[in-house]
């Protein structure tokens, strides 16, 4: 059966922000509600796409640690967070910004969330920025789902029915009160994808040549991680030729 | 089955005209000798929304039927896209498109048409495939609170249009708020290819393509209405840009996607009803093709075959019939790819089954580019290599 209503957020790209050791000022109620995690070892499954020998090899593991502790925003960014931002200049509007001001900033770029991240440490006075692929995944901590999951053996149509499935089943997380991982973060793995600033790299294992490294296309975290062009608003238009989504 | 015979005009004439016969013709009109259509069988279909489509026999070897079905004018609120922009919807049985009806050529079409007293509107209904009276529209229009029954002979076998056109600026403003669908008149011994060789299919799904025209604010957000009736003066100005806000299959944006999607299996074929009451549409299978296509949808013309993308002329239905042979999602869209992935009009096909690698394989994976002579080279880069 169809549903008679549609959520009012569909599946976009919102932001994340971390503050790398933030100096709370004066400004500090308008500051952004961080949760504060302390390095550990965690192990990490690289971003990017590897070969080996020309062949599509593994993602490397690698062991971690943040060389200091990590602050991070508890939840994104709101529509009213953002909107305060194109009033002030420091963002451009963007078309799919919600009307209810307490959803995440949706439809917004990679560049819009960068614009975003320096107008606040302007604003504050700290330095505010995207998180990388690393520290996301560090933040996400058990939530992290880096590797979307395959269909066993390599049947193109059964991989794409198997993706396509998984989709579809994505939900926009409506409210973060019940969703928080262990480190207290919200909506981490719901419909919405964030921006993280890892570059995203191709990476031949074997051959000992220099990655591929591409800065116009950055890694997207959330219910699996994939690349997007950094000027894309909405991830429906992230390059996939099967056009619109799966509704949320 | 024996050729009817139907009273005909002449026949009454001279039972007029001889009226000391009158009770002697009226007697002879009332003899089985001269059936009435009203006594062929019945059947009473009950319709199902789309894109799905009441059970029906492709090709029947039975005389012709009465066919009798009832759609209810049905006005409503009704969400079009996933931001919740919300149009008053009017509609035939509270789906955007109404049902699609089927039948045979041959048969009689008899349509209950119901106006709910809680309506607003007049309301009525032109069949395409029907002849004479604007197609049935000047004997349906029923005020709320009122119901008509009209018959029509289904004489030419194809899928058609149904819509409201209840006169003036209320035919485009009824059309792009939802009131139309479609019936499919299949020949009585099925579809052909027009060479003498049968074509069926195993499923059929019916696609309506809808132009919405949502006006909007001083800030550009799309306004809502109380009543259709509210919704008038502003959707007809923005009617007359000619420029929709959305175009969507199945009433909504993602209908037919997700959860939603149509399904089929490798090996089986299907038909595809396509149908635009008020605009023009370019229907394209992304993956795969049209094998058997009536473009314009008239079942006496044989189909095209082979088509990578047909055209729909608005104000008309067509009908592609394709055997999936290769697993996996499919796109089907308007490849006016700008409506289709903007504006809504895409659906998609979800197919199970085996992989042909002799109709497609990838032979590398995407992979770093290989110059001449080395096994790896740099792609280019829009920033600084930092690693």
């Amino acid at each position: 059966m169809r549903p008679t209503s549609i959520p009012i957020i569909a599946a976009t790209a919102f932001i994340a922000l971390a503050a790398m050791a933030p100096r709370i000022d004066e400004k500090a109620s308008e500051a952004p509600d961080m949760v504060v995690l302390a390095p550990q070892v965690f192990l990490y499954p690289m971003a990017g796409d590897f070969t080996r020998g020309g062949k599509p090899a593994a993602v490397p593991l690698r062991e971690m640690r943040p060389p200091r502790p990590l602050a991070i925003m508890r939840r994104e960014v709101t529509a009213a967070e953002y909107r305060r931002c194109i009033e002030d200049g420091g963002c451009l509007d963007v078309p799919g910004l919600a009307d209810a001001g307490e959803h995440p900033a949706v439809t917004v770029s990679w560049r819009d969330a960068t614009a975003y991240a320096a107008w606040l440490s302007r604003r504050l006075g700290a330095t505010y920025r995207l998180p990388t692929d690393e520290e996301w995944a560090f933040a996400a901590g058990s939530r992290f789902t880096p590797l979307a999951a395959q269909a066993s053996g390599n049947d193109p149509g059964a991989i794409a029915l198997a993706a396509y499935e998984r989709e579809a089943a994505l939900a926009v997380a409506a409210d973060g009160a019940t969703n928080a991982n262990e480190n207290g973060l919200f909506d981490l793995t719901g419909a919405l994808a964030e921006w993280t600033d890892t570059c995203y790299r191709h990476v031949e294992l074997d051959a000992g040549a220099a990655p591929v490294v591409n800065c116009g296309i950055r890694v997207v975290e959330g219910s699996h991680r994939t690349y997007m062009p950094d000027f894309i608003r909405d991830p429906r238009a992230g390059g996939c030729s099967i056009g619109a989504p799966p509704r949320v | 089955m024996p050729r009817l015979f139907e009273p005909s005009m002449d026949v009454r004439r001279i039972a007029t005209r001889l009226a000391p016969l009158a009770a002697l013709a009226a007697w002879a009109l009332a003899i089985p000798a001269f059936a009435d259509p009203l006594d062929l069988p019945r059947e009473r279909v009950t319709l199902v929304a789309p894109p799905f489509v009441h059970a029906h026999e492709q090709a029947t070897t039975a005389g012709p039927k009465i066919m009798e079905f009832r759609l209810v004018a049905e006005e409503k609120p009704m969400v079009i896209d996933a931001a919740g922009t919300t149009v008053q919807a009017m509609t035939f049985n509270g789906s955007i498109p109404g049902p699609l009806m089927v039948v045979h050529e041959g048969d009689y079409v008899e349509l209950t048409l119901v106006n709910p007293a809680s309506n607003t509107m007049a309301h009525n209904i032109d069949f395409h495939a029907s002849t004479g009276a604007l197609g049935g529209g000047t004997l349906t229009l029923v005020n709320p609170g009122e119901e008509a029954v009209l018959r029509f002979k289904a004489t030419r076998a194809g899928v058609f249009i149904y819509h409201c056109a209840p006169g003036g600026p209320m035919i485009p403003f009824h059309v792009v708020s939802g009131m139309n669908g479609a019936i499919m008149v299949l020949p009585r011994e099925g579809l052909s290819d027009g060479q003498g060789h049968a074509l069926h299919y195993d499923r059929v799904y019916y696609v309506g393509e809808q132009d919405f025209y949502v006006p909007r604010d001083d800030k550009g957000h799309y306004k809502t209405y109380k009543a259709p009736a509210d919704a008038f003066n502003d959707t007809e100005k923005a009617m007359r840009s000619l420029v929709p806000t959305h175009v969507v299959f199945e009433g909504r944006v993602g209908a037919l996607t997700g959860k939603d999607a149509l399904t089929a299996k490798v090996g089986e074929t299907v038909l595809i009803v396509h149908s635009e009451a008020n605009r023009d549409s370019r229907p394209h299978l992304i993956g795969g093709h049209g094998d058997y296509v009536w473009e314009t949808g008239k079942f006496a013309n044989p189909p095209e075959k082979d088509l990578e993308t047909w055209f729909i002329r608005g104000g008309s239905a067509g009908a592609a019939l394709y055997t999936f042979r290769q697993p996996g999602i499919y796109a089907y869209l308007t490849h006016n790819l700008i409506e289709a992935v903007e504006l809504g009009a895409t659906a998609h096909f979800k197919v199970e089954g085996e992989w042909n690698n002799d109709l497609m394989t990838q032979v590398k994976p995407p992979s770093p580019i290989a110059a001449e002579g080395s096994s790896t080279a740099l792609a280019p880069s829009r920033a600084p290599v930092r690693y």
